[in-house]
C-alpha cells in the first residue's frame, strides 16, 4: 500500500502516519456488531429462558398460562454475562496503543522523527487517540445495548411478575417458580 | 551555537556510552564525528535531539533543547526516520504541516538530482534511495543545525562523491552539518573540522586548516590520535603464521 497524499481526513489524524485507519475503524466496526449480535442473542437466550419459566401447559396442552406469583429474576441476574461480549473487542483497544508505538519502529525509526516534532504530544496523540475513540465507541454501544435490553425486559416481562426488586443482583432466578 | 555540556550517557547494561563531553559547534560549521564502533557518535546524536535520556546539558543559543526549538535540527539516520509506506510527496506534505521553515525549492531539487520518484511509497525505493531520501528530508527541514549519522551507508562511491557536491553548492552560510561517518578519506575536503570520540569521550577536535598547516592528513590525525599502530597486521600475521608451523 502506498499512500500519495498527506491524508486530510479528521480521522486519520488520530492514527499514526501511514497507518490503515480505514481498515482499522471497518474491523473496529465489524467487531462491534459481531459483539453487540452476540451480547444481544446471549440475553435472549437467558431472558427468554427467565419467560418461559414463569408459564406452564395447561392440560390440554394447547396453551400455555402463567404461573400465579411466579416471578422475572432481577434484571442484572438475566443480563448475567451478556456484556462481557463486548471484552474483547474492548481488549483489543487498551491493546492497540502497543501496536501502534511499535508500528513506528516497523522497517525504519519514524519515531525518531516523531519524536523531533514542534508538536510535543503527536506520537502520545497519534498512538492513543484512535484507540481511546473505539474504546470509547465500545463502551457507548455496550451502554446502549444495556439500555434497550433494560427496556425490553420491563416490556416483554408480563405484569405482576417484576420481581420486589428488579436491580437486585441475587436471589431472584431461584425463587422466581423455575 | 550548539553546545554539549558535561553530556553523559551511561546504558541500563551499565555500559558508559558518553563520559563528560563537551563539544560546542558553531553556525556554518562543518563538523565530522569519527570514531570506531561504539565510540559513542550516535549516542552524542541521539542525547542532542533529546532522544536518549543523560547527564549534562545540551544548549541552542544558550537555550535547552526543548520543542520550542527542537525545528532548528534535522537529523538524517541510517536506521532511517521516514514513514515507509507514505510516498516522497506525502512526506512533503507532513513535513510543510510540522516544520513552519520547510524548504520546499530545495526539495524538489534534490529529488530532481537524485531522481527519486515523487509518487512511490518510499519502502520500495532501493537502499541507496532510501538513504538519499532520508537527508534530503533533514536538508529540507529548514534546520539551522542538521546532524547526519552514517548517511551514506549502502551509497555507490559515484552517488556520495555527488552528494558532497551537492551539499556544499546548496548549504547557507548560517546551516551547520555535524556528519558521523567511517569515510575519513571521502569527506576530508568536505569538512571545516573533526571531532573523534573513542570510548565516549572527545579524543580529538581539530580544524582541517590546522590540518593543513601541520601537513598532515585527517587520517594521520585519527590514526595519532588512536595511537594506531601499523605493525600490528603484520605482527597478528606472523603470530598466526607461527603457530600454524
Amino acid at each position: 500500500m502506498k499512500i500519495n497524499k498527506p491524508d486530510l481526513s479528521p480521522l486519520s489524524r488520530l492514527f499514526p502516519v501511514g497507518w490503515p485507519w480505514s481498515d482499522t475503524l471497518t474491523y473496529a466496526g465489524l467487531g462491534l456488531g459481531v459483539s453487540i449480535l452476540a451480547a444481544f442473542a446471549l440475553f435472549a437466550t437467558r431472558y427468554g429462558r427467565a419467560l418461559d419459566a414463569l408459564y406452564q401447559w395447561n392440560d390440554s396442552i394447547t396453551e400455555r398460562v402463567l404461573i400465579p406469583g411466579a416471578l422475572v429474576p432481577p434484571f442484572p441476574e438475566v443480563l448475567g454475562p451478556t456484556l462481557l461480549a463486548f471484552g474483547p473487542a474492548a481488549l483489543c483497544w487498551v491493546l492497540l496503543p502497543v501496536l501502534l508505538w511499535l508500528y513506528h519502529r516497523r522497517e525504519s525509526r519514524s519515531d525518531y522523527l516523531m519524536r523531533r516534532l514542534p508538536q510535543r504530544w503527536e506520537l502520545a496523540r497519534r498512538c492513543l487517540a484512535g484507540p481511546v475513540l473505539l474504546l470509547a465507541c465500545t463502551l457507548l454501544a455496550a451502554g446502549i445495548l444495556f439500555g434497550l435490553l433494560f427496556l425490553w425486559y420491563q416490556t416483554a416481562t408480563p405484569a405482576g411478575h417484576f420481581p420486589p426488586d428488579v436491580w437486585a443482583m441475587t436471589g431472584g432466578y431461584g425463587n422466581a417458580g423455575m | 551555537m550548539l553546545e554539549c555540556k558535561a553530556v553523559s550517557k551511561t546504558y541500563l547494561t551499565g555500559s558508559k556510552a558518553l563520559d563528560w563531553v563537551d563539544l560546542s559547534v558553531g553556525p556554518g560549521e562543518i563538523v565530522g564525528l569519527f570514531g570506531e564502533n561504539g565510540a559513542g557518535k550516535t549516542t552524542l546524536m541521539k542525547c542532542i535531539l533529546g532522544l536518549l535520556r543523560h547527564g549534562g546539558a545540551v544548549t541552542l543559543d544558550g537555550e535547552p533543547v526543548t520543542p520550542k526549538n527542537i525545528a532548528r535540527l534535522s537529523f538524517a539516520t541510517c536506521e532511517h526516520s521516514y514513514f515507509p509506506a507514505l510516498t516522497a510527496g506525502a512526506h512533503r506534505g507532513f513535513y510543510r504541516d510540522h516544520f513552519p521553515k520547510f524548504r520546499e525549492k530545495r526539495f524538489h531539487a534534490l529529488m530532481d538530482f537524485f531522481q527519486l520518484p515523487m509518487n512511490k511509497a518510499v519502502r520500495s525505493f532501493s537502499t541507496g534511495q532510501r538513504n538519499q531520501f532520508e537527508v534530503i528530508l533533514a536538508l529540507s527541514q529548514g534546520a539551522d543545525y542538521i546532524l547526519m549519522d552514517e548517511p551514506f551507508a549502502g551509497n555507490d562511491v559515484f552517488n556520495r562523491e555527488d552528494f558532497y557536491k551537492v551539499l556544499l553548492g546548496i548549504l547557507e552560510p548560517t546551516e551547520t552539518v555535524l556528519l558521523s561517518t567511517h569515510l575519513l578519506e571521502e569527506v576530508q575536503h568536505f569538512i571545516g573540522r573533526a571531532v573523534l570520540l573513542h570510548r565516549g569521550r572527545v579524543a580529538g577536535d581539530v580544524t582541517t586548516l590546522e590540518l593543513e598547516e601541520q601537513g598532515r592528513s585527517l587520517m594521520d590525525f585519527v590514526k595519532e590520535t588512536y595511537q594506531y599502530r601499523a605493525d600490528r597486521v603484520i605482527r597478528a600475521l606472523n603470530d598466526l603464521t607461527d603457530k600454524e608451523e
